[in-house]
């Protein structure tokens, strides 16, 4: 009680707040960017935060990690620009509701689930952060592997159009993800002596160059056709937070800030399938699915929710055991360090107050973040004025030069254009880009995992079905993989 | 846009690609350590996956009458049909082209010239019969795409500490 | 005219680097990380980054071209003019990437201006009623005759290399599982699912300190600042040294006189008490070391882990 009494005190300062405000702005900034990410902005920050007390370094470099996620949605919702992967969920509704023309209303519930989720975290975070990262070490290969399993049969779930394209659509993505330095043998695959391949196909080019840029090249095509894109400054709704409709889908933000907690608390479970595990909850359990992918609310706050509660869960592993779950974690711990910290189970007996500090900075940072945005949401829509033409080329030139700054490598650039030209036809012919998201970010744990769990094991595949947890998440995923036909079917029938 | 029975083409694409990739895979070593399984397991099992749901999906397509059925028009239509075919392929293009001018020439000039490129091709494109084009709104375009790459250029590299290709010149 | 040209731009880059020396740093200087931001390398950078631009009086800008492993960054950065305004970290990783034969540069490729760090490799596993110490380990295995699991952070990385080459020298056979990264596999070996790791302190210090692993032995020539109660291959009595170090290299060619300017800098920078607090929560031990000694350092610590790689590869 005293540390939490002495930590308040750490991090109620005028300077401490006006720190943390300034993080979550330059995060916003930064995440609403394409190619830039959280990592890359905290580690900009990152020297600053050597001359400050670790609570007040700390606080501005989480005020950064929460406003990237939250400037990733916003661009999500207007351009269909996924700034991190995890975004890429909110991207399925959020966009097509501000296309017609909701863009304030898409906004409004990204803006209070994103808090919702984010506070949801923050107290998971204070209160149970040590028996959940005793849970995540119970995930050896073999439950990463049933967890991967478990994202794939969202696949079906997300290719509303046609099951076996969006199957197609998926299979791809696992395809392209076994580019690279294979993970256990080491053999090159499919890297043609491209320096730039032998640790994969970066996933940032990829989710830029079929979400942002096909949706550009979509849209050239529109632009002569009248399609169904014009803005209009007269036909754009009012642009606020969006309280009571948010609130009114009570349910489905409980059991998407839980999801995203827990899925981001599990270190290296590729963080970014929590708001798709969130999304095909709420599909699951709504009483009108046929209407998600549509600009259906429920959609967006599943997404919303669930992708800041993964920030607070990516937290608990790094603190309670010093293991960063993915790359802006990393870079935090890093700052940590620095700092002359060393997270894990140590941190809490010697350093009380900062580690509560640090959570309270966390609380305070997401009220930044709804702060912020509640202000900037006037702003945001503005750029659906800028005239189409314009805004088209300026799109493409922000996806550019964000993708060149992830390795300031001009194949990355290549490699974009031929996603988006790929996404384009994937759009065209109703196969779909999310489902190649999903196989990529899964695919890479699927295999690996997979491998490691036989390799282990001397080859018996027993493992997976004798271990209590993978054999869970094994026969949820057949389960759902049934609800899902069935729902589809349901859905189908009664229009043919 | 063009008519074709294009979803059959692109299944057609996509089963040549999936057939590449199992072509490939085929020289990868298949002989796995300590009971695992081996490295080209996962392409070859995945690109196997893929040859079977697109011939599945031709057959269903070819039963359903969807695969080969020519795209409609669109009734709302302002242009002539091939128009936009030729504005997509202009932007791709010119895409390529400042991905490959990005270094040598350095980022802001690139970027100028591929904003008031990319405007001006679907300005003209869109432009109305008859319609002359206006120097006054040709230097506009020349001058927001300047200001906009060194906006850019200077928030993303003085800012964000991002370092971008330059040629060299007055720190451009 | 073409010929002019060339004879003029001649001129122009002979009085260019004439002049170069005596006035730099004249503009930012590049530092490429050879991988992402949150790594070990990135934060040694940029742990360095304020106390090193004190000293050289210039802006240093953290550049991390990430991809192949490192692959990527270090090709760029011997691509780039040895004119001292671009540096790299090189590690262990620069030797073994050489030697699993993926890249074009070898380590003759590098001028090497400092070691600034060392850390161990530690030898670190899961608390079990028939292993306390290395003695037991080995009698244990020996006995049982099953492998040992071990993690390491990356299928051809150093930790991998290490814990082939620790089995050698020990008289065990080690089963190497690779992961995606140090922490993965650190969080495998704290679940239980695999019985130990290869890692650098930095990497297992958090698991040693809450006793959900015990450290066995360490590699460095002496004991590790964050762990001093693990003792060393030579304590244990083997004739085996190796640890793993990150320094400043630039691409080769640099001129000497700007080489001295760095060693300089980096000699202020690693007195600066920020960077010490900083090195010593990162688990690593300052240990500067500059030309000749650390050419012959290079030419000690390269030759068994390319030759290593080199026998994985095949």
């Amino acid at each position: 009680m005293g540390d939490y009494l002495e930590a308040l005190g750490l991090v109620f300062q005028w300077h401490v707040l006006l720190v943390i405000g300034a993080g979550t702005l330059l995060g916003l900034i930064m995440g609403a960017l394409p190619g830039l990410t959280a990592a890359m902005a905290i580690a900009l920050l990152l020297p600053l935060t050597f001359g400050m007390p670790p609570v007040m370094g700390m606080g501005m470099l989480l005020g950064t990690l929460c406003g990237a996620i939250a400037g990733g949605s916003v661009s999500a919702t207007l351009l269909n620009i996924p700034g991190t992967p995890s975004s890429v969920a909110t991207t399925l509704d959020a966009f097509p509701m501000a296309r017609r023309g909701e863009a304030g209303r898409a906004l409004g519930i990204c803006i209070v689930a994103s808090f919702i989720g984010g506070i949801f975290s923050a107290v998971v975070l204070s209160l149970l952060a040590p028996p959940i990262a005793d849970f995540a070490l119970r995930f050896g290969p073999a439950e990463y592997f049933a967890l991967s399993v478990f994202g794939l049969v969202i696949i079906a779930s997300v290719s509303s159009k046609s099951l076996i394209k969006g199957l197609v659509a998926g299979l791809i993505g696992l395809l392209i993800a076994t580019v690279g330095t294979d993970p256990v043998a080491g053999v090159q695959r499919y890297t043609f002596n491209n320096l730039s391949l032998l640790t994969g196909v970066n996933l940032l080019p990829a989710l830029i160059g079929l979400f942002a840029v096909s949706q550009v090249l979509k849209d050239v095509v529109d632009y002569f056709s009248g399609g169904p894109v014009e803005h209009s400054k007269n036909k754009m709704d009012h642009a606020r937070p969006r309280w009571m409709e948010t609130l009114r889908h009570w349910k489905v933000l409980a059991s998407s800030s839980v999801i995203g907690t827990i899925v981001g608390a599990i270190p290296g479970a590729g963080g970014s399938i929590g708001s798709f595990l969130s999304y095909d909850q709420a599909k699951k359990m709504s009483k009108t699915p046929e209407k998600f992918g549509t600009g259906h609310p429920e959609g967006i706050v599943a997404s919303e929710s669930s992708n800041n509660a993964l920030v607070g869960g990516a937290l608990i592993p790094m603190l309670t055991l010093g293991i960063p779950g993915e790359a802006a974690t990393a870079v935090l711990m890093g700052g940590l360090m620095i700092q002359g910290i060393s997270p894990g189970p140590t941190l809490f007996t010697d350093n009380g107050s900062i580690i509560y500090g640090i959570f309270i900075a966390f609380f305070v940072a997401n009220i930044f973040m709804l702060l912020i945005q509640w202000f900037g949401i006037q702003l945001f829509v503005k750029v659906l004025q800028v005239p189409r033409k314009l805004l088209m080329a300026l799109i493409l030139m922000f996806c550019v030069i964000g993708v060149y700054a992830v390795d300031a490598d001009i194949f990355n650039v290549y490699l974009m254009l031929g996603f988006g030209v790929l996404g384009y036809f994937l759009n065209r012919y109703d196969f779909g880009t999310a489902p190649v998201i999903l196989g990529l970010i899964l695919g890479p744990i699927a295999e690996s995992n997979i491998r490691r769990a036989l390799l282990l094991s001397g080859g018996d595949w027993s493992v997976l079905v004798t271990r209590p947890i993978s054999l869970t998440f094994l026969l949820v995923s057949a389960a759902f993989l049934f609800f899902t036909l069935w729902q589809n079917r349901r859905q189908t029938t009664p229009h043919s | 846009m063009v008519k074709t029975r294009s979803d059959a083409l692109f299944h057609l694409v996509l089963l040549a690609l999936a057939g590449w990739f199992l072509q490939q895979a085929w020289h990868l070593p298949a002989n796995a350590a300590g009971g695992s399984l081996s490295p080209a397991f996962f392409p070859r099992a995945i690109s196997s996956a893929i040859v079977l749901l697109l011939l599945i999906s031709m057959v269903r397509g070819l039963i359903a009458g969807t695969l080969l059925t020519r795209d409609a028009t669109n009734e709302e239509a302002t242009a002539p049909a091939w128009v936009p075919v030729v504005a997509w392929g202009a932007v791709a293009l010119l895409l390529v082209f400042y991905a490959m001018l990005l270094e040598p020439l350095g980022y802001v000039i690139s970027t100028a010239l591929f904003l008031f490129l990319c405007v001006a091709i679907v300005s003209v494109l869109s432009r109305q019969r008859g319609e002359s084009i206006a120097i006054g709104r040709v230097l506009m375009l020349a001058l927001f795409a300047a200001t906009v790459s060194v906006a850019i250029f200077l928030i993303f590299s003085v800012g964000f500490e991002i370092v971008l290709p330059t040629i060299g010149v007055m720190g451009v | 005219m073409k010929k002019l040209l060339s004879v003029l731009g001649a001129a122009t880059l002979l009085s260019s680097s004439m002049t170069m020396a005596a006035d730099y740093p004249s503009k930012n200087v590049e530092f490429i990380v050879p991988w992402s931001a949150g790594g070990g390398a990135d934060n040694v950078v940029r742990a360095l980054q304020p106390s090193l631009e004190k000293a050289l009086g210039t802006t240093i800008v953290v550049r991390n071209i990430s991809g192949g492993g490192g692959a990527v960054g270090f090709s760029r950065a011997i691509a780039s003019k040895p004119d001292g305004y671009t540096v790299t970290i090189p590690t262990n990783a620069t030797f073994t990437l050489e030697g699993l034969g993926n890249v074009a540069f070898t380590k003759d490729d590098f001028d090497y201006i400092a070691r600034v760090l060392v850390e161990p490799y530690v030898m670190a596993v899961r608390p079990n009623d028939d292993w306390s110490d290395l003695e037991s380990l080995i009698a244990e295995r020996k006995a049982s005759g099953e492998p040992l699991r071990m993690g390491a952070s990356g299928v051809g990385s150093s930790t991998h290399i290490m814990t082939l080459m620790l089995g050698e020298e020990l008289g065990i056979e080690m089963q190497v599982i690779p992961f995606d990264s140090g922490s993965a596999a650190v969080s495998a070996a704290m679940g239980g699912h695999i019985d130990g790791v290869v890692l650098n302190p930095s990497e297992v210090v958090s698991a040693i300190n809450g006793d959900r692993l015990v450290s066995i032995v360490s590699t460095g020539e002496e004991r590790s600042g964050a762990l001093p109660d693990t003792p060393t291959m030579t304590e244990a009595g083997y004739d085996f040294e190796l640890a793993q170090w990150r320094g400043i290299a630039a691409p080769k060619g640099l001129d000497p006189e700007i080489e001295a300017k760095w060693v300089e800098a980096v000699k202020q920078a690693v007195e600066d008490p920020q960077f010490q607090k900083a090195a010593q929560s990162m688990g690593s031990d300052i240990s500067p070391l500059y030309g000749d000694e650390l050419d012959q350092f290079v030419e000690r610590t390269s030759k068994p882990l390319i030759e290593e790689a080199q026998a994985i590869r095949q």
